[in-house]
C-alpha cells in the first residue's frame, strides 16, 4: 500500500494560482471554496518587506483532527493516508472544519444554482464537447460520484447541500494513476507528489535531498505535505491580496 | 417478581451499554478506515438503549405490584 | 370532598382564561416566527444564516444555533441539582420548586436537541446516522448520548415517579383530567410501603445522575477544550467552566421561571422568600465561582499565550467582542455584588435575587457566544484575514422561535399537571 504524500517547493512557486483554477475546475467546487488555497503573504516592516507564497491544499494528516473529532465517521482515513469524506454519511455538523487548524474545510452552504464552470445545455458547451472529444470540464464528473473502496465515498466536488468537502489529492485521479490536477498543471512544477515509502519517488528524493518543514507540527497532526526551498513563514506574516469569497 | 424485573432491566441495561460502548469503539489501531466505523452497525444505538434502560429500571421498581417473597425485603437497603 | 360537578382542581389545572390563551397565543406566534424561518433555512441551504466557513471565507462555522445548544445543555443541569439539594442534604423546604426544576431541565434538553437539529446540515441523516454511527472518540459523543438521550430519560424517570403521587391524588376528584391523572398514578395508592419505595429511587437516581452529569456537561467542555484547530479553546479549565457555568445559567433560569410562576399562578404563599433566598445564595457561590475562572482565563490568555491566544485574548479585551465581554462580565458582576450584599445583611427581598436570576441568564448567553465564536473568527493558526460573524433574522427567529417553544411547553404543561407538589391543603380539599 502506498503512502502518499505531497512536497511543495517554495523556492519555485511564484504564486500564480493556477493550481487552484485547476482544482476548482477538476473538483467542480462552488465559486467560494478554495481546496487548493495559496497565500500571498508579506513579512517584516516596510521598507524590509519580503513577499513569499505559500500553497496551503489539505494536509492529509496521519493524526487528522477532523477525522478523530468526526461524530460519525464521515471523516476518515483510507489505508494510502488520503483523508477522504464520506458525504453519504456526513451530518453536516462542521465540527471537523472548526477542529482543523488549516481551514481547508467547505461547507456546502446551499443548493448548486447552476453548473459552475460550464452549462451543459448552452451551445458552447456542446461544441466544445464535440471538438475536445467530450473532454470538457464536467459539473457533475461521474467519477467523483462513485462508491469506491470499502464502499466508502471518497471524493467530492458533488455540491450536496449540507454537506462538507475538502481537498481529496484528486483521488478519482490518483486511482487512475494520474497525478492531482493542481500538481499537474502548476508551470513551475513546485508540486510533486507521490509515494514517501517509495525510496525512490521524486517525493522521497526531495525530502532526502533538501531540509523540510510541515505546517503547525507542533499540533501533531503529523501532516503528509512537506515544505522545502524556504523557511517556514514568520510568527507574525500578513496576508496580501486575499481571496474574500463568502458565497 | 418486582425485584428481579428491576433487577432484570437494570442488568440488561448495563450490559447492553457497556456492549455498545465498546463494539462502537474500535480498539487497537489508531489510524486506518477502521477508526471511523463502530465494529457493529447500530452500536451507539445500542448503548443509548442501555443507557435509557438503566434508568428505566427505576420506573420498573416502583410501579410492578408487589408479588410473594417481596414485601419481605422491601424494607431492606433503605438510606 | 367531590361536588356533584367537577371539582376545582389547584395551581389552575385544566381551566383556561382569557390571559392564558392571550400567552399561548403570543407563544404560538413567536413558535410560528422560527417555523418560518426554519423552513427557509430548510429550503435554501444554511447560505441563509450568517454562518460561513473559517479560513478563505473569513466566518464561523458554529454560531448562535451552537452557542444556544450549549446554553439549553447547561440550564438542564438545574433539575437534579436542586433533587440533590432536596434528597440528600434534606433541604425540604425546597420543594415547592423542585418539580419546576424537572420540569425546566426536560424543557431546556429538549431544545438542546432541536439546537442541535437546527444547526445540522442533514438533520434527517443527523438523527439516523448517529443512531448507526456515533463514534465515542468524538468528543460530540457525549452530548449525543449521555445528555441527549441518557440525562434526558433520567429526568423523565425522576419527573413521572415523582408526580405519581400527585396524580393519585388529583385522580381521586372527578375531573376532565381524571383519566390522564389515572394513567400517571398507575395504580399508586400512597400507602407507606410506596412512600418507602420512593425514597429510595429518588435517593439512588439522585447518587447516579449527579456523576453522569458532570461527566455530560464535561463533555460539551470537551467539544471545545479537545481539539487544536483554532487559539483560545483549549485549556483544562473549559470542562470545569462549563460546569459551573451551567449552575450558574440553571439556577438563574429557575429563579425567573419560579418568579413567573409565582406571579401567574398566585402562589405568594407557597413559594416565599425562604426558596429565593436559598437559590440567592446557592447562585452567589456559582456566581463567584464563575467570575474567578474568567480572571484565571483572561489572566492565562494575556501572560502565558502563544501570540495566537493573545490575538483572541486581545479581541475579546478591547477589539471586536470587547462589548459584548465587558457586558456579560458586567452583569455577571453585578449580580455578585447584589447577591453578596444581601448575604452580608442576612436580608433578602424578591427583586434583587430575581433580577440576579435574569442577568445571569442573559451573561450565559453572552458567554457561550464568546466561547464559541471569537476563536473561530480571531483564532486561525495560518494567515488568514479576520473574520466575522453577525447572525443574520433566520437564526434569531429559529432561536425565539426555541425558547417561546420551550416556554410553550412548560405553560401547558403545568395546566395539566400541579407545578409543585399538592399540600395537605389542597390535598384536603
Amino acid at each position: 500500500m502506498p503512502r502518499y504524500g505531497m512536497v511543495i517547493d517554495l523556492s519555485r512557486c511564484y504564486g500564480c494560482r493556477a493550481c487552484m483554477v485547476a482544482c476548482k475546475v477538476e473538483n467542480n467546487t462552488p465559486g467560494a471554496h478554495f481546496w487548493m488555497y495559496v497565500f500571498r503573504i508579506e513579512e517584516g516592516e516596510y521598507p524590509n518587506t519580503q513577499v513569499s507564497f505559500l500553497p496551503r491544499p489539505c494536509m492529509h494528516c496521519d493524526n487528522a483532527p477532523g477525522v478523530k473529532v468526526c461524530p460519525v465517521g464521515a471523516r476518515y482515513k483510507r489505508e494510502d493516508g488520503l483523508v477522504a469524506t464520506d458525504w453519504d454519511r456526513c451530518i453536516g455538523c462542521r465540527y471537523c472544519e472548526v477542529a482543523c487548524p488549516y481551514g481547508v474545510n467547505y461547507f456546502n452552504w446551499k443548493k448548486p444554482e447552476k453548473n459552475q464552470y460550464l452549462d451543459w445545455d448552452t451551445p458552447a458547451a456542446q461544441v466544445l464537447g464535440r471538438v475536445t472529444n467530450g473532454a470538457v470540464p464536467p459539473y457533475d464528473n461521474p467519477d467523483l460520484d462513485q462508491p469506491m473502496k470499502d464502499k466508502r465515498r471518497t471524493a467530492g466536488g458533488g455540491q450536496r447541500k449540507g454537506v462538507i468537502e475538502k481537498c481529496t489529492f484528486c483521488v478519482q485521479r490518483v486511482e487512475k494513476g494520474l497525478q492531482p490536477a493542481c500538481v499537474a498543471n502548476c508551470p513551475a512544477f513546485a508540486l510533486h507528489f507521490g509515494d514517501l515509502d517509495d525510496s525512490n519517488s521524486q517525493v522521497s528524493k526531495l525530502l532526502a535531498e533538501n531540509p523540510s518543514f510541515r505546517l503547525e507540527e507542533e499540533y501533531n497532526t503529523r501532516p503528509r505535505v512537506y515544505y522545502i526551498g524556504a523557511p517556514p513563514p514568520s510568527a507574525h506574516p500578513r496576508q496580501i491580496e486575499a481571496v474574500k469569497a463568502r458565497e | 417478581m418486582r425485584r428481579a424485573l428491576f433487577l432484570l432491566t437494570l442488568l440488561t441495561g448495563l450490559i447492553l451499554a457497556f456492549l455498545g460502548f465498546f463494539l462502537a469503539a474500535p480498539v487497537g489501531p489508531t489510524s486506518g478506515p477502521q477508526i471511523s466505523s463502530p465494529r457493529v452497525q447500530f452500536a451507539p444505538g445500542i448503548f443509548v438503549i442501555g443507557v435509557a434502560l438503566m434508568f428505566a429500571s427505576a420506573v420498573v421498581y416502583e410501579l410492578v405490584p408487589n408479588g410473594r417473597g417481596d414485601s419481605r425485603s422491601s424494607g431492606k437497603g433503605r438510606p | 370532598m367531590a361536588t356533584k360537578s367537577e371539582t376545582r382542581l389547584p395551581y389552575d389545572l385544566g381551566r383556561g382564561g382569557a390571559g392564558f390563551f392571550l400567552l399561548v397565543l403570543g407563544l404560538l406566534v413567536l413558535v410560528a416566527l422560527g417555523v418560518v424561518a426554519y423552513a427557509r433555512q430548510w429550503a435554501e441551504g444554511d447560505v441563509v444564516t450568517g454562518l460561513r466557513d473559517l479560513g478563505t471565507m473569513g466566518g464561523a462555522p458554529w454560531g448562535l444555533y451552537v452557542a444556544f445548544v450549549v446554553h439549553f445543555v447547561g440550564v438542564s443541569f438545574v433539575g437534579y441539582t436542586v433533587a440533590a439539594l432536596i434528597g440528600l442534604f434534606n433541604l425540604d423546604h425546597l420543594r415547592p420548586i423542585a418539580r419546576m426544576a424537572l420540569a425546566l431541565t426536560v424543557v431546556s434538553l429538549a431544545l438542546g436537541a432541536l439546537s442541535v437539529l437546527a444547526d445540522l446540515g442533514q438533520p434527517l441523516r443527523g438523527i439516523v446516522n448517529l443512531f448507526l454511527y456515533a463514534r465515542p472518540q468524538s468528543p460530540l459523543f457525549g452530548t449525543f448520548s449521555t445528555v441527549l438521550v441518557g440525562y434526558m430519560v433520567a429526568s423523565l424517570v425522576f419527573l413521572y415517579l415523582d408526580g405519581r403521587r400527585d396524580a393519585a391524588l388529583l385522580a381521586r376528584a372527578p375531573s376532565r383530567l381524571r383519566g390522564f391523572y389515572r394513567l400517571w398514578a398507575a395504580g399508586y395508592r400512597d400507602t407507606p410501603e410506596e412512600q418507602d419505595r420512593h425514597r429510595r429511587t429518588t435517593f439512588w437516581l439522585i447518587l447516579a445522575v449527579i456523576p453522569i452529569l458532570v461527566v455530560a456537561i464535561s463533555t460539551e467542555g470537551f467539544v471545545f477544550g479537545l481539539q487544536s484547530g483554532a487559539a483560545g479553546w483549549g485549556g483544562a479549565l473549559q470542562a470545569p467552566g462549563f460546569v459551573v457555568m451551567a449552575g450558574v445559567s440553571g439556577m438563574g433560569h429557575l429563579i425567573v421561571v419560579a418568579f413567573t410562576a409565582r406571579k401567574l399562578l398566585g402562589l405568594q404563599d407557597r413559594i416565599t422568600l425562604r426558596q429565593f433566598s436559598w437559590l440567592g445564595n446557592v447562585l452567589l457561590v456559582l456566581v463567584a465561582a464563575y467570575l474567578y475562572f474568567i480572571v484565571v482565563e483572561v489572566l492565562t490568555g494575556i501572560y502565558q499565550a502563544h501570540h495566537h491566544e493573545a490575538r483572541v485574548t486581545r479581541a475579546l479585551l478591547v477589539g471586536d467582542y470587547a462589548w459584548l465581554f465587558w457586558l456579560t462580565v458586567g452583569m455577571l458582576v453585578v449580580s455578585f455584588l447584589l447577591l453578596l450584599i444581601q448575604f452580608l445583611r442576612r436580608r433578602y427581598s424578591l427583586w434583587p435575587i430575581v433580577l440576579s436570576g435574569a442577568l445571569v441568564s442573559l451573561a450565559g448567553i453572552g458567554k457561550r457566544y464568546l466561547i464559541v465564536v471569537p476563536s473561530q473568527t480571531h483564532g486561525r493558526l495560518l494567515p488568514y484575514l479576520t473574520g466575522f460573524y453577525s447572525p443574520t433574522w433566520v437564526e434569531y427567529s429559529v432561536v425565539v422561535g426555541l425558547l417561546a417553544l420551550g416556554a410553550l411547553a412548560l405553560v401547558l404543561f403545568f395546566r395539566v399537571f400541579p407545578i409543585m407538589e399538592v399540600a395537605t391543603r389542597e390535598q384536603r380539599r
